[in-house]
């Protein structure tokens, strides 16, 4: 099967312009691991990710290449984390993936489906699909899959 | 089984040695100083031409590799790898902040007198890699510029480096190859690179002391950290404190006896994987080791062992002894001319170059100088005068030493980037102000 037959067609998107804030709310009130942005004719232009508004949260110190290992002994930072992201509301979400840099990796329809479950495992989010003109068409994600298997027959 | 014909070594074409060796030290250093290709790659391509042109057989070029220096170097990282999933630099470091009660300019200091520490003891690099990230987290939570803190890292790592044979790549070098010992390396730097020291941290004090400010909730933030649970596993910091404790002794003890610190180093690391895997399965075993011998920085290791080879190369042809002649002809064959004059100059290049190759290809120049001199005795002002220069050179300038590329790297990634530029107009001055402290200091213990 390619991923193209089990994709979510128009999954939710957001512009790159949109504030941050209103992407954390769709993440948060939807359910999402990933939102894809899009700019006018549905053009792909990254995707907002769980892992960004962790990196916003979390000190530099951790989330760098080799940062720290472990955070046990910090203590009392439910204050600054709520500072942190307060002092990142007023970006876009453009700013905070040039910020934050994740990797997400796109696929075509016509990718096999096994590569987007492995993309799933590595990543722990869903995988955007986009055509040959970067557009995008569609979202794999882990409900999909699941759907899809058990709809197969055994 | 039959056995491998015999490579004898005869240059191409029947070239000089001297010129074929000479190109080859040449094109392998403007290579590794370009920084266009890892210099790992670099050095081996140039061992291996060594070796195929015909300047080194394949006998020769073995024997050139110090494999004390491998055997040191691997052992160390390992050993040091293990220890830091304990978390106790995590510790140490927090412990320290707040025995200060979490005062920036109090912390620069204690930052200072750590890494120092903490390089004389283990390799430079890795202390870095382990220290940067708790001085990134602290002086985030404290709100002050992480550059001051970064920088006093560089020097101390560098100065500390300096004391003893582990500390710094060359002083492994020159301690592998002259066959120096742990205590000789302390009793004769330790004390000059104390004050050196004294007098980075009083110019950090005096530049930066005053801007360093934060506010009582902000401290009482780093107050609060709670270093006990920075250590993640207490057994393995209590058998890697052991074990280290260990190697340091056989360091001190083993020289007397004739064991290399290479063989203490790697025992120890063996020791210490042993402890650490003892009664797992042979799965889990197998992905521990893996992942400690992971650690290794395997660069480092193919670049010296690369090098070693282009070095015996032009040493075998005779290019170091006409060097050490013409530096020997230069200072007019004044021991204490020919001693500033390798401290001066190993610092200069090395601030601006890789000192790692430098030292490997002065150590034989050196030894060569020994019947002119008048004998090992009188060479020992210059080996150390080459330990000073190279090691307290690397505070020149951000390439000069890999430990400086380590927390640059580290700033970047942390989006507090350290400007070339901006870092060498301090650190060039304060390179030039030790090394004069050094020069002091050589005169009049030596000559």
């Amino acid at each position: 099967l390619p991923c193209e037959d089990i994709m979510v067609r128009n999954p939710d998107s957001l512009s790159p312009d949109t504030p941050l804030w209103d992407g954390l709310m769709m993440l948060a009130e939807r359910g999402h691991r990933i939102i894809p942005l899009v700019s006018g004719d549905r053009q792909y232009q990254g995707a907002l990710t769980r892992l960004h508004l962790l990196s916003l949260v979390l000190p530099d110190a951790v989330t760098i290449e080799d940062g720290l290992k472990n955070l046990g002994f910090v203590r009392g930072q439910m204050p600054v984390l709520r500072a942190r992201l307060e002092a990142g509301r007023h970006l876009t979400l453009q700013e905070v993936l040039q910020r934050h840099p994740v990797d997400v990796p796109t696929i075509k329809p016509g990718t096999a489906i096994m590569e987007a479950i492995w993309l799933m495992y590595k990543d722990g989010f869903g995988v955007p699909v986009v055509d040959d003109d970067n557009r995008l068409l569609g979202l794999v994600t882990g409900k999909a899959a699941v759907r899809a298997l058990k709809q197969m027959p055994v | 089984m039959t056995a491998a014909p015999e490579h004898t070594a005869e240059v191409i074409f029947g070239w000089s040695p001297v010129w074929v060796s000479s190109v080859l030290l040449v094109v392998t250093y403007a290579a590794i100083i370009s920084e266009r290709i890892n210099r790992s790659i670099v050095a081996l391509l140039g061992a291996g031409l060594m070796i195929m042109c015909g300047v080194l057989n394949q006998d020769a070029a073995i024997r050139g590799i110090d494999f004390n220096t491998i055997a040191l170097l691997t052992g160390m990282m390992v050993l040091v790898a293990v220890t830091g999933k304990s978390g106790v630099f995590q510790y140490v470091a927090i412990w320290m902040t707040k025995r200060v009660n979490a005062h920036p300019p109090a912390i620069l200091m204690s930052l200072a007198v750590l890494t120092a520490v903490f390089s004389a003891l283990l390799d430079n690099v890795t202390t870095v890699l382990l220290l940067t990230p708790v001085v990134l987290l602290i002086t985030d939570q404290l709100q002050v510029k992480a550059y001051p803190y970064l920088a006093v890292e560089i020097f101390a790592s560098n100065i500390g480096g300096t004391a003893t044979l582990i500390g710094d790549p060359p002083n492994i070098l020159i301690g592998s190859a002259v066959g120096l010992s742990f205590n000789d390396f302390l009793f004769n730097l330790g004390p000059i690179v104390l004050v050196i020291l004294l007098v980075v941290m009083g110019i950090a004090w005096l530049l930066w002391s005053r801007r360093l400010e934060t506010t009582d909730e902000l401290r009482a933030r780093v107050l609060s950290f709670t270093e006990s649970d920075a250590i993640t596993d207490r057994k393995l910091l209590v058998k890697s404190l052991g074990v280290l404790s260990l190697v340091l002794a056989g360091f001190v003890f083993g020289h007397p006896l004739g064991i290399q610190p290479g063989t203490v180093a790697l025992t120890g690391a063996a020791l210490l994987l042993l402890l650490d895997n003892f009664g797992r399965d042979a799965e889990t075993q197998s992905e521990e080791v893996h992942k400690a011998y992971g650690e290794v920085e395997w660069i480092t290791i193919f670049f010296f062992v690369g090098l070693f080879i282009v070095v015996a190369g032009v040493e075998q042809a005779g290019v170091l002894e006409m060097i050490a002649n013409q530096l020997l002809a230069w200072t007019g064959g004044d021991p204490r001319n020919t001693a500033v004059t390798i401290l001066w100059v190993s610092a200069i290049l090395s601030a601006i170059l890789d000192n790692i190759p430098f030292v490997a290809t002065m150590i034989p120049t050196i030894a060569s100088m020994e019947a002119e001199l008048g004998g090992p005795d009188a060479l020992m002002p210059l080996w150390w005068a080459l330990a000073l220069g190279a090691c307290l050179g690397g505070n020149g300038s951000l390439v000069g030493a890999s430990a400086n590329l380590s927390v640059a790297a580290f700033a970047e990634r942390a989006k507090r980037p350290i400007r070339f530029l901006g870092f060498m107009k301090l650190a060039f001055p304060v390179m030039l102000l030790t090394v004069a402290i050094a020069n002091v200091y050589l005169v009049v213990r030596y000559f």
